[in-house]
């Protein structure tokens, strides 16, 4: 069977949905064979309905509560303000430590590698290092060092101070070396996938 | 998404009271933390994984380092004009490690040198210093020495960040260990020959900036993972020189720098050699020293906020797969279910009754200053091809415009007119079923306008007397602008998608107010229309559905409603169902746990909407955020393809949808652009009504001023009079 014909008229156009003028005559509705107004359907003047209503034994909204979620006494307003302004507090205190987390911290220049010449260990002062060189290479190879040879791990339990018998030779800076490789080709490996953090 | 219901000037009848709007200072400042730690660990991975700028930075420059550097020794002084570069002494060692600290490899490293009781040098990125403050710790605490080597391992050859990236490294080592290094070895840097003039200059101005550059002079390439024996030999230096030899202790798998360290140490020592740290080795002072309170508290700030957002990413992407995948889940349902509804409506077609079933009907419309659209709704009313008889009455609520002369006017015959003092929508739906003659009752917004065929197929739903009342299918009517199509989109797609659903797990949750019909035991059941909810009709529904009545769908029952047409209308809107859907919910919970009919209706549509309607709409966002981030920080390719994937799959879902009610497909180029405001939109609604919810604080929106319409109201209502008033 198909559907009758007036079931499936659509898509109406929605502009033409709507008259745009009310049809004052009411032409258009006596057209649908409505079978004519009853007494009452006129136009009726506000009147008190709740008898008609209790012949209905439609129940009415009289058996209603109040409005769900609602909370006149207001205690609840007050909590979740408090609750509001403690989650506000606590991520203003979060922002302050990220803020100065990124940008706080030790400012730069803070050993002085120069001033320290040779610093704790005597006899190694300024014998080995920190030659001002010139460009070119400078002569030739270093004697040798004194090696605390056996004894493993010198300068364990601290880098805070060369052992002394660590002293390093004097070794002038820049042998040329053979071998010279471009600039660049060696470089440290990237950490790939810190483990740190989520995919 | 929620009910379906047409904004009516009804709902501003009352000034509604000021809604909720402090929880935006909080929600902001959530995204402001949520976004600077998103920006952290974008930076922090992104310029971590992110290594072919590095190196093409790295490889710019040409050799313009002087030749002390280009010749000398491995360690430099760089600063102020006087260059100095150091070399190590003869027979001495100094290990130095790479990229750390790493959780895996670091403690493996760190108990050989224990075992063989040998100091070394690690070089540590800052970002993985504030990720295993420990692991420094224990570097120092074993006689180690730490020297910086940036916080994400970028090229130091001039760039803005450099200064900044220095700085963190100091900090996050400040925060793991209390102190701060004077060394520093640039990423990319392996001997002092490999120098470009960028980055010459960079470490001049590193120099200037207090550190000693460290440089390698045996590099072991173990990075490449060459094997054990290649590394052990790429160690060893020649003619028993001092050497630093560089290693990785991070960065991947460093199992073979692990199997080669002992052997290195042993073939060392059997030559001689002995070990030390880098400023050890040179008798320079200590490289680190301890920190001030200060800088200690600043760099525990920066350890915990970049843990913090290492956890932020992952919470980020915990809760990305969840939303994906009830997405997914969701739209698969609803394409599986509305097929299914589809066919079954077929199928009634062509098993269908020759004859129409048209009881007579009582057609309802509140009305509170319709003056606009009154008159065509009543005209639309009476137009129908119904066979049976039916009356309409309009209740006009007191407004206080022409509606109710417009109405009288209009002089239709079978149309009533019942006024009352303005009491709400729910008392004057209440009032017009009341004084309703008929046992079928349509309820209609004064706003909308039926087809001549819509009563005759919603009404023809009642025949199986199961049915306690039916949702007839709403369409945007004004569907010009950019805003129309999105609803329009939205009901075809959302709403009418949903509702075939619903029919057919038998678990409708809303009759539209625009359209419904009722069976006037059904409305008895329930109680008639409350007003406890901002969405009287969802809340009705519910009571019905709890009382075992099926509620069903009449897809061919068109009702052309008016969209909302500006967004602060929409939003008000919105607002409204989504807050009355909580409330309706919430006052139903108990169907959840209950038996029979009740309990079905409660698990299979309350958890539906508390999964699809409340939750999803919280957790979508992140699926912006992700976008955005990886945009940013990730592949953008990737985020692009994600983002056109699902607009992909939502455009077909959406094209499905359009030719299941056989609308036009052409409306379908909004769809992208529904995606960038209107979604957001409804977001923003959701959060708006939990925070509503949440702080209970909302009875004075809805100030209901009783008019004594029901004579009988009773001192509860007094009540509410006093306290509702704006």
């Amino acid at each position: 069977m198909s559907p009758p014909a007036h079931r499936n008229p659509y898509p109406r156009p929605p502009s033409h949905a709507r008259p745009a003028v009310p049809d004052p005559a009411g032409t258009s509705a006596r057209q649908n064979g409505y079978p004519g107004p009853p007494r009452h359907a006129r136009p009726v003047v506000p009147g008190p309905a709740g008898t008609r209503a209790r012949q209905n034994a439609y129940p009415g909204p009289q058996a209603r509560g109040r409005p769900v979620f609602t909370d006149p006494s207001g205690r609840r307003v007050r909590r979740m303000r408090l609750v509001g302004m403690c989650a506000g507090g606590a991520l203003v205190a979060c922002l302050i430590v990220m803020l100065v987390g990124l940008l706080g911290g030790p400012g730069a220049s803070f050993i002085p590698w120069d001033g320290h010449n040779g610093g704790g260990a005597a006899d190694a002062a300024g014998a080995g290092r920190a030659r001002s060189t010139g460009p070119g290479p400078a002569p030739g190879t270093t004697p040798a060092t004194p090696i605390s040879s056996g004894r493993s791990g010198a300068t364990r339990g601290g880098s805070s101070a060369p052992s002394p018998s660590a002293a390093p030779s004097p070794s002038p800076a820049a042998t040329n070396r053979a071998g010279k490789k471009p600039p660049g080709r060696n470089r440290t490996p990237m950490p790939s996938s810190p483990p740190s953090h989520g995919p | 998404m929620g009910p379906d219901r047409a904004v009516s000037p009804q709902e501003s009848r009352h000034r509604p009271a000021r809604p909720p709007r402090g929880h935006w200072l909080v929600v902001g400042l959530l995204l402001l933390v949520f976004t600077l730690g998103l920006l952290v660990e974008g930076y922090t991975h992104g310029v971590l994984g992110e290594s072919a700028v590095g190196i093409a930075q790295a490889g710019a420059g040409g050799t313009a380092a002087p030749a002390a550097v280009l010749h000398g020794g491995p360690v430099i002084n760089a600063a102020g004009p006087g260059l100095r570069s150091y070399r190590m002494p003869r027979r001495t060692v100094a290990l130095t490690f790479d990229d750390g600290p790493d959780p895996v490899w670091t403690p493996r490293i760190l108990t050989v040198l224990r075992h063989y009781r040998v100091p070394a040098t690690f070089f540590v990125v800052g970002a993985h210093v504030a990720g295993y403050p420990g692991l420094v710790r224990q570097e120092l605490s074993d006689g180690g020495e730490v020297g910086a080597h940036t916080y994400t391992h970028i090229n130091l050859a001039g760039g803005w960040q450099e200064q900044f990236q220095l700085t963190l490294t100091q900090n996050a080592l400040a925060g793991a260990a209390g102190i701060r290094t004077g060394l520093l070895r640039p990423p990319y840097s392996s001997e002092p020959d490999a120098v470009t003039a960028a980055q010459w200059r960079a470490w001049q101005q590193a120099g200037r900036d207090g550190y000693l550059i460290v440089l390698a002079s045996t590099d072991t390439r173990d990075w490449a993972r060459p094997g054990v024996a290649k590394i052990v030999a790429a160690a060893m230096p020649r003619h028993g020189r001092g050497a630093i030899i560089m290693m990785h202790d991070s960065g991947g798998n460093r199992s073979q720098t692990v199997s080669a360290l002992p052997q290195i140490i042993t073939r060392l020592r059997a030559k001689g050699y002995r070990f030390a740290t880098v400023t050890g080795a040179l008798g320079l002072p200590d490289a680190d020293v301890p920190v001030s309170t200060g800088g200690r508290l600043a760099g525990h700030a920066l350890v915990l906020t970049q843990q913090a957002a290492d956890h932020v990413v992952a919470v980020l992407a915990i809760m990305l797969i969840a939303a994906i995948v009830l997405t997914v889940a969701h739209t698969l349902a609803l394409v599986v279910l509305a097929r299914a509804h589809r066919r079954r409506v077929d199928r009634s077609w062509r098993s269908g009754s020759d004859w129409w079933y048209a009881p007579p009907v009582s057609i309802v419309v509140p009305a509170y200053n319709e003056e606009l659209g009154i008159a065509a709704t009543v005209i639309s009313l009476l137009d129908s091809d119904y066979d049976g008889r039916f009356e309409v009455i309009v209740v006009d609520d007191g407004s206080t415009d022409a509606t109710a002369a417009i109405v009288r006017r209009l002089g239709l015959p079978g149309v009533r007119l019942v006024r009352q003092r303005n009491a709400g929508k729910p008392a004057a739906l209440n009032h017009g079923i009341a004084v309703a003659r008929h046992d079928i009752l349509v309820l209609v917004d004064g706003d909308t306008v039926f087809q001549p065929d819509t009563l005759a197929t919603l009404v023809d739903r009642m025949r199986d007397p199961r049915v306690g009342a039916v949702s007839g299918n709403t369409k945007v009517g004004n569907r010009n602008g950019i805003l129309g199509r999105w609803q329009h989109l939205e009901y075809v797609m959302g709403f009418n998608l949903d509702r075939r659903m619903f029919d057919m797990i038998r678990a409708m949750p809303t009759v539209p107010g625009a359209i419904g019909a009722f069976r006037r035991r059904a409305l008895v059941m329930a109680g008639g229309v409350s007003r406890e909810t901002l969405a009287e009709d969802t809340d009705l529904t519910m009571a019905i559905c709890r009382r075992g009545w099926t509620v069903t769908y009449e897809e061919y029952a068109i009702a052309w409603t008016e969209a909302p047409a500006s967004l602060r209308q929409l939003w008000r809107q919105r607002y409204r169902w989504c807050y009355g859907t909580m409330q309706s919910m919430w006052k139903h919970r108990r169907a959840v746990i209950e038996r029979g009919a009740s309990g079905r209706f409660g698990r299979r549509c309350l958890i539906y909407l508390v999964l699809f309607h409340v939750l999803l709409p919280l957790f979508a966002p992140i699926v912006d955020v992700a976008v955005i981030y990886s945009l940013l920080f990730g592949s953008p390719v990737r985020a692009v393809e994600f983002w056109l994937g699902f607009a992909c799959l939502q455009a077909l879902i959406c094209a499905y949808a359009l030719r299941l009610d056989r609308e036009r497909l052409t409306t379908l180029w909004a769809l992208p652009l529904q995606q960038v405001v209107y979604r957001q939109l409804l977001y923003l609604v959701t959060v708006q009504s939990l925070i509503t919810a949440l702080l209970g604080s909302h009875q004075r929106w809805q100030p209901i001023r009783r008019a004594g319409v029901f004579a009988d109201a009773g001192p509860a209502d007094d009540e509410l009079e006093v306290q509702y008033q704006p």
